[in-house]
């Protein structure tokens, strides 16, 4: 398999994957921060 | 397009407005409202700093150079961007922290004084208007959805401003996080579907010439240089830097940039792939729909409708971040320093508020005159650069008192010689087909001279630099404000 194709599989997996996992992070912070009193 | 399709293009659109609303009820004074309150944490970081600075322009920019050229607009574009990205995280972002600031032209008020935050407010303004994106969104709303292109670029900035006024930064950054996510799920499986569907990558080096697959292209070294040098953008990116400011710790903008540039790179690698997907295909399309038009064919139900979503959120991510720099400029970059008396929290904010819909008319105005986006995009960066780069990094490293003549000098030179560079090329040259520039021909004894208008920088940049250093030589001493460096620096 050529390093075109790894590189290009890796870039789909990254995207996919990976933004997933970020999103998946913030709403485990986004539940803590919501949690803080609004500003006044 | 399927009504499933229309109804999950409207669901998105009506979660983000929720979402804006949502957050408006949080927001208190300015800082609140511009920097979030300097709470963002890294995901967050992550999910706006991607999904803010690739827009319409990276998306249909980057897969017609694909679609045209191959390759080389992964290596010698997009590549010199991750390296500047990592030198902002590691030696621009803990200075910036340090010193306070709200925003880019405020790093040039403590160094310079007044003259030199009203240049480069000029030049971040100028920079930060949405004009692609908007531009972007009326297309796709026109060719997906049949709504006329007028409408299309005033519903987009229209639903994006309502957000931003309502929320601010925390809003724009928190709608963001559905944006990244969308733009990078949806372009992820497009690409995976549309490479199945056209025999795998092996078929693209079957289908296209060899030049495709070189790194160079077929691009002059001189070209390839100014790519290059466009990167340097990121050092004075008004976006990165509210993002910085807004970040509840330098820890926090470091990891999230360092996971940035994997994304980015795995983004601008697939929008390539696919523009030259289009191409081996033999879609005959302009080169800037080639990626609308096979995602489009390959997609099935359902996704298809979560693709536009996507194409749109890559589009309304850009506009409410940057309608918010602009506004912010008008407000607090330009207004409040010229201003008899300095206007209170509650008044900033309203006045920003103002700025974000003055900004949005204004991009609007642009969107709707002009036919071609790409000179007025290289235009804008351009214009950045040249007046900020020199004087905010001298204001961050050099250890020495900085004199206003010194930053107002050096801003106004780059402002100005990008200027001319680009109004000579414009009066003067000729639109080049082959490379959709502007040239200009200039024969000195027996040579010939080629200047394309993305030289710019390379005249600008020297004499900002010239200007510079005869500003420090010549110019009067500051006052007894402390030095941006001392600020900026480890205690």
């Amino acid at each position: 398999m050529s390093a075109m194709v790894v590189f290009t599989w890796l870039a789909i997996g990254v995207l996919v994957v990976g933004s997933i996992a970020v999103f998946a992070w913030f709403l485990v912070d986004a539940a803590r921060m919501f949690r803080r009193p609004p500003d006044t | 397009m399927h009504a499933v399709d229309h109804a999950i293009i409207a669901l998105y659109i009506l979660g983000i407005l929720a979402l804006g609303f949502a957050v408006s009820r949080r927001i208190g004074g300015f800082r609140d409202w511009f920097i979030a309150g300097g709470t963002m944490t890294t995901p967050v970081l992550v999910c706006t700093l991607v999904s803010t600075y690739y827009g319409l322009d990276v998306l249909f920019g980057a897969s017609e150079v694909g679609f045209v050229d191959g390759v080389v607009g992964w290596f010698f574009y997009s590549r010199p961007y991750y390296l500047a990205i990592l030198v902002a995280a590691v030696f621009f972002a803990r200075r910036l922290r340090r010193g306070a600031f709200l925003s880019l032209p405020d790093v040039a008020a403590a160094a310079y004084g007044r003259g030199t935050q009203v240049v480069v407010a000029v030049a971040s303004f100028v920079y930060a208007l949405p004009m692609l994106a908007v531009m972007g969104i009326g297309l796709v709303l026109e060719v997906v959805l049949g709504v006329p292109f007028v409408w299309g670029v005033l519903a987009g900035a229209a639903v994006s401003v309502i957000y931003t006024l309502m929320g601010g930064l925390l809003a724009d950054a928190l709608t963001d996080t559905v944006q990244f996510t969308l733009m990078c799920v949806t372009l992820g499986i497009a690409a995976a579907l549309a490479l199945d569907a056209s025999g795998g990558v092996a078929a693209l080096r079957t289908a296209l010439p060899a030049s495709y697959f070189e790194p160079r292209g077929t691009y002059p070294g001189a070209v390839l240089a100014v790519f290059g040098i466009g990167a340097l953008s990121v050092l004075v990116e008004p976006a990165f830097y509210q993002r910085i400011f807004a970040a509840d710790s330098y820890r926090s903008v470091l990891v999230a940039l360092a996971i940035g540039v994997v994304l980015w790179a795995a983004f601008d690698w697939i929008v390539t792939l696919l523009g030259m997907t289009a191409a081996a295909i033999g879609l005959d399309v302009e080169p800037r729909s080639a990626l609308l038009a096979l995602t489009l064919d390959v997609l099935p139900i359902g996704l298809k409708g979560l693709f536009i979503a996507g194409v749109i959120a890559t589009a309304m991510s850009t506009i409410d971040s940057y309608l918010l720099i602009a506004g912010g400029n008008l407000s607090y970059d330009l207004y409040r320093p010229l201003a008899r008396t300095g206007p209170g929290d509650t008044e900033l904010l309203r006045l920003t508020r103002i700025g974000v819909v003055i900004s949005a008319i204004v991009t609007i105005a642009f969107a709707l005159f002009f036919t071609s986006m790409v000179s007025a995009w290289v235009f804008m960066a351009s214009i950045l650069v040249s007046s900020a780069l020199v004087p905010i990094v001298g204001a961050l490293f050099l250890r020495l008192p900085l004199r206003p003549a010194a930053g107002l000098a050096s801003s106004l030179a780059g402002l100005l010689v990008a200027a001319a560079v680009f109004l000579l090329t414009n009066v003067y040259g000729a639109y080049n087909e082959e490379w959709g520039t502007r040239i200009w021909s200039v024969t000195a004894g027996a040579r010939t001279f080629d200047i394309w208008q993305e030289y710019a920088v390379l005249f600008a940049l020297p004499a900002s630099a010239g200007a510079f250093l005869l500003g420090q030589i010549f110019g009067r001493a500051a006052g007894t404000t402390a030095p941006v460096h001392a600020m900026t620096e480890a205690p």
